[in-house]
């Protein structure tokens, strides 16, 4: 049976004792089939070596679909599809194939939740759809831990109500933060936008109260200098941060990096000098909560369920 | 602050966005798909409401600011899944009619929706419960 969450002890460890007694009706409980090079065990030392029957012919499916690749790889049980360069609409044909072949059931999420090639085989063996399989549940406390600050704090930067704002902003290039570069640039409380992560910059339009850098979400403080990103911190006054890898195909796993650690990132610059963060967050946390509109208010204490895209576990 | 706008939908929207699949591709055919497992409704509002809002507090007095807030942008026109061809221009609307999914994703994938989109819709089939997003749209 698929739980919502796992007991825990005060300490935060599993629940083993309380596992143990809890009252599973016989009539939910799925048998799960796992290929056995991900199982552990006495071949546990070839774990991700050796591949089984079922997980070879998983691989002749990616190898279907990612020819070049896959044929000039060594790949094991535990590679991943997107690592080896493929994308959603390459799984969306992996999909195809395995349906046909396999499980006609499976669905999309099935698969991109589990991109490892025994989780690919283990949902593709089993008749009904295991999210939480193949390593993709999250630690969400670890995760949403707050980034230890090495830089003593140097106090409050309160913002005066006639002073020209410097304004550090993400994702310009994205519909919400240009209207909202629209709605404000004009001010005269602007006096300098710092626009970060832009990938084109020929595509950006120039303004007299904008400053373009160059760089990709994927990449350590957004792809700048170390300097020059401290630069930053010292002299901002207030940081939008909108940007984020948009997907709601792949797993959290593969959005962590940009929309969850470079907001890690953004709130271990903005610490030390109080810096005021507008954080551009995801209404999708309704779900969440339970409710048919989601409260304005923390949700801190609600982790992703299992089930939940990666997109908005993510944000 | 935390904002929680939903969904951006637009003219630009990666492929991968599902409500802007079924907006776009329910124009291009003319038709909805039934979703008779599919229950809530979500929030239509104008992307430029949902900036100018943001632009407004971020440029509002911030003196003294020691909590963290939060602001939800939505709540101005709710509409059910089952009434989602009420979002799209009225010129259109009288003009749509309401298919089963399988013939609507036939229809949009001949029309141009990726094999990945078409995958997605295919779990509306199963029972499915949307909880109110806001989704500022620039339709």
């Amino acid at each position: 049976m698929v739980l919502k969450a796992m007991p825990i002890t005060q300490a935060g460890k599993m629940d083993r004792r309380a596992l143990r007694t809890m009252d599973i009706p016989r009539a939910r409980i799925v048998e799960v089939v796992r290929p056995i090079s991900s199982c552990k065990g006495p071949g546990a030392s070839t774990r991700g070596v050796t591949l089984e029957a079922i997980e070879a012919k998983i691989l002749c499916v990616w190898k279907m679909h990612l020819p070049l690749i896959a044929n000039n790889t060594a790949i094991t049980s535990t590679s991943n599809f997107f690592t080896l360069g493929g994308d959603t609409s390459l799984l969306s044909q992996v999909l195809g194939t395995i349906r046909r072949d396999f499980r006609g059931s499976l669905m999309l999420t099935g698969l991109s939740n589990n991109l490892k090639l025994h989780g690919m085989t283990t949902v593709a063996m089993n008749k009904y759809s295991i999210f939480s399989l193949a390593g993709t549940s999250l630690d969400g406390i670890a995760e949403t831990a707050l980034p230890t600050i090495n830089q003593k704090g140097v106090g409050f930067k309160d913002v005066n109500v006639d002073q020209s704002l410097i304004i550090l902003l993400t994702r310009a290039t994205g519909y919400l933060v240009r209207s909202i570069l629209a709605n404000s640039i004009n001010s005269p409380k602007v006096g300098l936008l710092h626009c970060i992560a832009i990938r084109s910059l020929s595509r950006i339009a120039s303004h007299p109260k904008v400053i373009n850098h160059g760089g990709d979400l994927t990449k350590q403080y957004f792809g700048m200098s170390s300097s020059d990103w401290q630069q930053l911190g010292s002299s901002v006054d207030i940081i939008i941060h909108a940007a984020a890898l948009v997907d709601h195909i792949r797993p959290y796993a593969f959005l962590r990096t940009a929309n969850a650690l470079l907001t890690k990132k953004m709130i271990q610059l903005a610490l030390p000098y109080h810096i005021l963060i507008h954080y551009v967050s995801a209404a999708g946390f309704g779900r969440i909560v339970g409710r048919p509109t989601c409260p304005e208010m923390t949700v801190a204490d609600q982790l992703p369920p299992g089930d939940i895209d990666g997109y908005t576990a993510s944000k | 602050m935390i904002h929680r706008p939903t969904l951006l939908v637009g003219k630009n929207s990666p492929a991968t966005n599902v409500m802007a699949n079924l907006l776009h591709y329910s124009q291009e055919i003319l038709a909805v798909p039934d979703l008779p497992g599919v229950e809530g409704s979500s929030d239509f509002i104008s992307c430029n409401t949902v900036a100018s809002c943001i632009a407004r507090d971020v440029l509002g007095p911030t003196h003294g600011v020691r909590t963290i807030s939060f602001s939800n942008s939505g709540d101005v026109r709710r509409v059910a899944v089952h009434d989602l061809c009420e979002v799209l221009p009225s010129q259109l609307r009288s003009r749509m009619e309401k298919i089963g999914l399988k013939e609507w994703l036939d229809l949009a994938r001949q029309a141009g929706t990726g094999s990945e989109i078409v995958h997605i819709f295919d779990t509306l089939s199963c029972p499915t419960q949307i909880w109110c997003e806001t989704t500022p749209t620039k339709l």
